[in-house]
């Protein structure tokens, strides 16, 4: 096993490193720049977060256990970073686009964007309990910062403060169950939880207890059911280019820990194939269905009632969790990467529908359904990335997330889990149901004023990407596909 | 001897816990809440951990209780009345279910414990020889999540002109 020392270690965390020197940065720049010039924090943020990237793709570190075991760089964990880093950098820009006034736009928001995404970067790295515990913490206490970050509007201070008593609930609950875990093994590393847990027989009801507090508390930060109450009033309220962060990174960055924490505890295969008993005795498969069967189908269905458009998303983004989620249940290799790619196809896609209910709400000041009849006079170009996005997060081709859906339910059918496939299939045409009312509203109903959206070329830019990167993946996916698999070898030391 | 002092500090402890949710008056439930720190650091005593029992006392029950005790009587808040819903009730028994749920783990725990004459002492060099080097990582991240905290209650609290 290559476990490294705190100072061997420090090359191995350069990504980290340079948020948070960014962090720090970004509030003297703050303090220096004078007048109304909006734009310098939101671009020294981008920045930072662009020197990150560049600092993981020349980076080639062997897989490692860092800092005595406390964090773990492998190949997969890499691969996250690239997309916490970019669904960072996808914030920054939106919210540069969003907010206009300097007041918002100030060296703490920023500062707080970097925060949240060092705390994802953090939680997929976590071999150890206290790793996991405090990284989740770092995420959880910026996102309760930023989700009142409007502090005027109430909406937004009520999202915060349920988002805070959540928040604290289920820390304390995952802390309980860590702490039984620990008591019941006397470790804290993951790995040698699994080594102990292979060797010795410990009481299945104390573990499964311990197992399904902590996947609680993780649970909370995917907002799987039945976590998931604070998610639609957290998105409806926080400002939307935060809710758009919120339902990509804390979540992307949840499947990751749920993956590591998975594997590192219950196997030491690459394959993941083999799995310890205790696997078995806790029933973690039958757990893991049961769960993704529920989220997915309280999602999609309370979304049908649904006319506030952002609230829509965040049943929608409770759902995309529960397709997510059968991978888990999956518990093959296939499983696994059919969710990381899942999840890259998702970024794109989910930030692009954020992106673009974010720019219409803030032109037409409304953020319901109604607000988006006949888009399609008014501003064209929008209404056809939002057809993209809405199609891309149905599962239609030949948009990436039909790739997305098809390489999670070929896991499932290699699983054999056959009637979770079909349950999936039969969510994603409800699904169907409500992405339709918005493309509808859009391009069949006949527009409330005749008056064009002003169309600005930097957040043109930005929705195109996001919906070139959306086709493109629909279309071109194989080397993708083929980065993912490579990147699924999970260091286990 | 030991597991008389432990049963008078746990009773303690949790007594006074009941307390800090049921007291009406903000200011008996923050003293409340000192006890209860109070029982906790006697109760790391007993654990050999005594570095942190001393921590407990100076920040825990000294300088954060007293800020709060501060911001109680800074707000003057007024006895809190509480609605009467019947949720609660539901509420209340889950919550209970819960305890007890939680409560047959822990003695599933008792054999796989540290043997007494291995348990390390938790004195101020054992505390700060395991902080820099094995531990040092989370370390430094409780300083972002100090910084980050800090950060956030002044977003909050900043007035816009």
């Amino acid at each position: 096993m290559n476990t490294l020392t705190a100072l061997q270690s420090v090359p191995y965390i350069l990504p980290e490193i340079i948020l948070a020197v960014g962090i720090c940065v970004v509030f003297l720049v703050d303090l220096f720049i004078k007048g109304e010039n909006k734009e310098t924090v939101g671009i020294t943020a981008f920045a930072f977060f662009l020197a990150a990237f560049v600092s993981l793709t020349v980076s080639s570190n062997p897989p490692a256990f860092l800092f005595s075991g406390m964090l773990v760089s492998d190949s997969l964990n890499t691969y996250f970073k690239y997309i916490f880093l970019t669904s960072g950098a996808i914030a920054t820009l939106i919210s540069m686009s969003t907010f206009t006034s300097r007041k918002i736009n100030s060296g703490e928001y920023y500062a707080l964007i970097l925060t949240a995404t060092l705390g994802t970067l953090l939680m997929s790295g976590s071999s150890n309990l206290l790793t996991i515990a405090m990284s989740i913490e770092i995420v959880s206490i910026v996102s309760y910062v930023l989700a009142g970050y409007n502090k005027e509007n109430m909406e937004s201070s009520e999202a915060s403060l349920k988002y805070v008593l959540y928040g604290a609930m289920s820390s304390g609950i995952m802390l309980y169950g860590a702490s039984i875990l620990y008591g019941l093994t006397g470790k804290l590393n993951l790995h040698e939880i699994y080594i102990f847990l292979a060797n010795n027989s410990v009481s299945t009801y104390a573990l499964t207890f311990s197992v399904l507090m902590i996947l609680g508390g993780i649970g909370y930060k995917i907002a799987f059911a039945p976590f998931h109450f604070w998610c639609p009033d957290v998105y409806q309220g926080s400002p939307t280019p935060v809710a758009a962060f919120f339902s990509v990174a804390p979540k992307a960055a949840g499947f990751s820990l749920l993956l590591r924490f998975i594997s590192l505890t219950f196997t030491n295969d690459v394959t993941l194939a083999n799995w310890i008993p205790a696997l078995e005795e806790i029933g973690l498969r039958e757990i893991f269905i049961v769960v993704s069967v529920l989220t997915m189908t309280i999602g999609n269905l309370s979304a049908l009632s649904q006319t506030n458009v952002k609230r829509l998303l965040a049943y929608s983004s409770i759902a995309h969790a529960g397709y997510m989620l059968m991978g888990i249940s999956a518990l093959s290799l296939r499983g696994a990467e059919a969710i990381v790619f899942y999840l890259t196809t998702y970024l794109f896609m989910n930030f692009g529908a954020f992106f673009v209910v974010d720019y219409i709400s803030k032109k037409v000041k409304s953020e319901e359904i109604y607000a988006f009849k006949g888009l399609k006079t008014r501003a064209p170009f929008l209404a056809f990335t939002m057809t993209v996005f809405l199609a891309s997060l149905t599962g239609l081709p030949p948009m990436a997330g039909f790739v997305g859906k098809f390489y999670l339910f070929s896991a499932l059918a290699d699983a054999k889990l056959y009637l979770l496939a079909v349950l999936g299939l039969l969510n994603s045409v409800v699904s169907l149901f409500y992405y339709w009312r918005i493309a509808r509203a859009m391009y069949l109903e006949d527009a409330l004023t005749g008056e064009k959206v002003e169309f600005e070329l930097g957040s043109g830019l930005l929705a195109s990407v996001l919906a070139g990167f959306t086709i493109l993946l629909g279309i071109y996916f194989n080397p993708l596909s083929v980065w993912i698999q490579n990147s699924m070898t999970i260091y286990f030391g | 001897m030991e597991l008389a002092i432990f049963i008078v500090l746990a009773v303690l402890a949790i007594s006074s816990a009941v307390v800090v949710i049921t007291q009406k008056s903000p200011v008996y439930s923050v003293l409340a809440l000192v006890s209860t720190f109070f029982a906790l650091a006697g109760i790391y005593v007993l654990l050999n951990a005594y570095f942190l029992a001393m921590i407990q006392i100076a920040v825990y029950a000294g300088a954060i209780m007293v800020l709060f005790l501060f911001v109680v009587m800074l707000l003057n808040l007024k006895e809190q009345y509480y609605v009467e819903n019947p949720k609660k009730i539901i509420g209340g028994v889950l919550g209970l279910a819960f305890v007890f749920a939680l409560l047959f783990p822990i003695f599933e725990i008792e054999k796989n414990l540290v043997p007494e004459s291995q348990m390390p002492v938790g004195d101020a060099y054992n505390i700060g020889i395991r902080l820099f080097t094995d531990y040092v990582f989370p370390f430094e991240i409780a300083s972002i999540i100090l910084l980050i905290a800090t950060v956030g209650a002044i977003v909050f609290t900043k007035k816009h002109s």
